[in-house]
């Protein structure tokens, strides 16, 4: 029988552990109680046990590695030989996952937050089926008192219906739990460029009018440099999981479309690759029905120039290690040369996660769009 | 090495032996389960256990009657499987499962039943001396007859709400013990370091009141000091400060590798394991024959087993059910 070791959750400040030495070898026996492991959080040096009597068979995680708590770290089996299969590999997940946290949040039921409300008030309330949190509480620091719920009472009897509830969401849920994660675990920092278009709308006009039923819009435009841009600037290509990093070669993108209530993320697959044509039709098909590919994109491409925002930060996806919000197209006066004239500016503006990417290859990124915007 | 003797109760009759040994064994290996899963990763949270300690809680609550009280502390698992909490109920309650004691809200640190003679578990240290005495006014004002044990750790009588708490069941009589079990550590501060009277009994005398120590790893010196100041509360004498000393051979929580205690000083202690100790003694005596010994093992892995079984197959408690339970 296989038996997973786990690293325990030390709890207090943080639940990430270090694993600072292995005590036993694959082959070796364990017997319960057995410290196999040290580990190391920013609180306290701990043994990790076996909880089982048997062989260790393979550690899965490497010394060093600082990984969250309850990640599978070692398989012992009963006996010496047998064969077993991996974490995961036997249907059962090795771990929650974000999906699995968002959708175990999900409230089945909503409940009035943070309502202070005399229990004489909420007998009432429970009574007439009246929501607290829309009753504004007239005692001591707001509370709520029985005279409150039954002004209230009166008041919206005479009243128009009440605003009607989106009621339960599990997809904006599901991002509402996405984007906490984010923000949370990724320290974002932001650097804006406005970039000239004006070589870019120029190739566009001449694009557009050769192919009439295949026009690029500016955001393919701006999505293709983008690409071409991580291509050449592999420091943004990388992940960053567990306290490991890992360089990634092809320049995945992923774009953020729109999707009410929310959006969704439409993976594409090394864009430098392919033709004009081929691009296009990707896009179009990518942002239209969600096929998976195998791709692990990092950075994420959001435009709001549509709707004629200027410019705009946007919040990494937790895949994800850099996002790059677009503005829109617009016409402004640029000094050249000493002489005023009109140019076609677009405003990117990177957010990046900096446990993997500096402001420098930020900045390098930035840059290099612009050169494959003029070198179209 | 030969462990140190029991000092032999005459009051204890060799029925409450095999009792006394068979509660000793329960908490220490539903202690050894509970750590267990927690290394599995099948239950969740930080745990404060007390291996080691067994004697004191089975000790002061083998005394205990129907209607007679126990408080607690972060460290209650003992204390209310020794008050005869059904074992079911407080492995579901530390699985966070509706069938738990506590309906799964409480967890392993507010553990407790009214019903069944334990008010649920105070975790702030010092915070049951005061709710003690009160239940000691309750119980004193309803002529009631029953009494209070309160349990608390050395590092509480350090704590404003132990001098409040244990002066006010001193003048007003009331039926409280204090029952304080001494494992030497604060979390990981040494008692000789924040305490300057060598036995913590000794600080009765400032409030008036009996102040004894006894080898809190000793079942039997346990259940007869405790029986001494149970009759005294129960007679309306007042309460009585009964230190026990004891050892935590496990860490604080899950978190503390212990790595503050001198060298040796575990295995000194280890040496005087209180369960081993005891079932030494059973079988020296003629109390349980080996084959005995090896039933009531067998029987209490039996019950533990269950109890997991029945933990995991409990429901988890539903949102709607946040607001049961409630009372301000």
């Amino acid at each position: 029988m296989r038996h997973v070791i786990i690293l325990p959750d030390l709890g207090q400040t943080t639940n990430e552990v270090t694993i600072r030495q292995f005590l036993k070898k694959p082959g070796e026996r364990v017997t319960r109680g057995e410290p196999i492991l040290a580990v190391s959080t920013d609180k306290v040096d701990m043994e990790v046990e076996s909880f089982a009597n048997g062989y260790l068979r393979q550690w899965l995680l490497e010394e060093g590695t600082l990984a969250s708590a309850m990640s599978p770290v070692a398989i012992v089996t009963d006996t010496a030989d047998e064969p077993y299969a991996l974490p995961g590999d036997d249907g059962k997940p090795a771990r929650l996952e974000i999906e699995d946290i968002a959708a175990a949040a999900t409230p089945t039921k909503s409940r009035p937050a943070g309502v202070t409300a005399a229990p004489a008030a909420r007998a009432v309330a429970k009574e007439r089926g009246i929501d607290l949190s829309r009753v504004s509480g007239t005692g001591p620091d707001g509370l709520i008192t029985k005279a409150d719920v039954l002004r209230w009472a009166e008041q919206t009897d005479k009243a128009a219906p009440s605003p009607s509830s989106l009621g339960d969401n599990r997809a904006l849920s599901a991002m509402a739990a996405t984007v906490i994660a984010s923000k949370r675990d990724i320290p974002h920092f932001y650097a804006t460029v406005d970039v000239s278009m004006s070589h870019a709308a120029a190739w566009r006009a001449g694009w557009n009018e050769k192919h009439p039923h295949l026009h690029a819009t500016y955001n393919d435009v701006l999505v293709l440099c983008a690409a071409r841009s991580l291509r050449d600037n592999p420091r943004l290509n990388v992940s960053y999981s567990n306290g490991s990093y890992k360089q990634h070669s092809a320049a995945d993108v992923v774009l953020v479309v729109a999707h009410e209530p929310t959006m969704l993320l439409a993976p594409l697959a090394d864009p430098c690759a392919l033709t004009w044509e081929e691009f296009l039709e990707t896009v179009r098909r990518a942002t239209q029905v969600s096929t998976p590919i195998a791709a692990e994109p990092l950075v994420a491409i959001s435009n709001l120039g549509m709707f004629g925002v200027k410019q705009f930060a946007a919040i990494i996806p937790p895949s994800c290690t850099s996002a790059l919000a677009i503005g829109a197209v617009r016409e402004q006066p640029a000094v050249k040369n000493g002489k005023l004239e009109s140019e076609l500016v677009c405003s990117l503006t990177i957010s990046a996660d900096h446990r993997v990417v500096d402001g420098v290859a930020a900045a390098r990124f930035l840059e290099r769009v612009q050169f494959h915007l003029n070198s179209l | 090495m030969t462990l140190p003797t029991i000092a032999m109760s005459k009051q204890v009759t060799n029925e409450q032996r095999k009792s006394l040994f068979r509660k000793l064994l329960l908490c220490r290996r539903f202690e050894e389960r509970v750590y267990y899963l927690f290394l599995e990763g099948r239950m969740p949270g930080t745990i404060h256990q007390a291996q080691g300690q067994e004697a004191c809680a089975v000790g002061v609550c083998s005394v205990l009657r129907q209607g007679d009280v126990v408080t607690s502390t972060h460290r209650p698992h003992q204390h209310a499987l020794a008050r005869g909490l059904s074992v079911n109920s407080l492995m579901a309650e530390l699985f966070a499962k509706t069938t738990g004691c506590c309906h799964g809200k409480g967890g392993s640190m507010h553990l407790g039943s009214l019903e069944d003679g334990m008010l649920p578990a105070v975790a702030i240290v010092g915070g049951g001396i005061p709710l003690a005495s009160g239940l000691g006014l309750a119980f004193k004002y309803r002529k009631t007859g029953s009494i209070v044990a309160c349990f608390f750790g050395d590092g509480a009588t350090n704590i404003g709400s132990f001098h409040e708490g244990v002066n006010i069941a001193a003048i007003w009589d009331l039926p409280v013990v204090f029952a304080c079990e001494n494992n030497r550590y604060g979390a990981s501060t040494a008692i000789e370091k924040v305490t300057r009277v060598p036995h913590l009994s000794d600080r009765a005398a400032a409030y008036g009141i009996p102040g004894v120590t006894v080898d809190g790893n000793d079942v039997e010196a346990v259940h007869d000091a405790m029986q001494k100041a149970a009759e005294r509360a129960r007679s309306g004498k007042g309460p009585t400060f009964l230190e026990m000393e004891t050892y935590r051979v496990c860490g604080h929580s899950r978190s503390d590798p212990g790595h503050y205690r001198p060298n040796g000083e575990l295995q000194y202690w280890k040496d005087r394991d209180p369960v081993v100790r005891y079932e030494e003694f059973c079988v020296a005596q003629g109390v349980l024959s080996a084959k005995e010994v090896e039933d009531l093992k067998a029987s209490v892995e039996k019950e533990l087993d269950d109890a997991v079984a029945f933990a995991e197959a409990s429901p988890s408690p539903q949102p709607e059910d946040v607001l049961n339970d409630v009372y301000a």
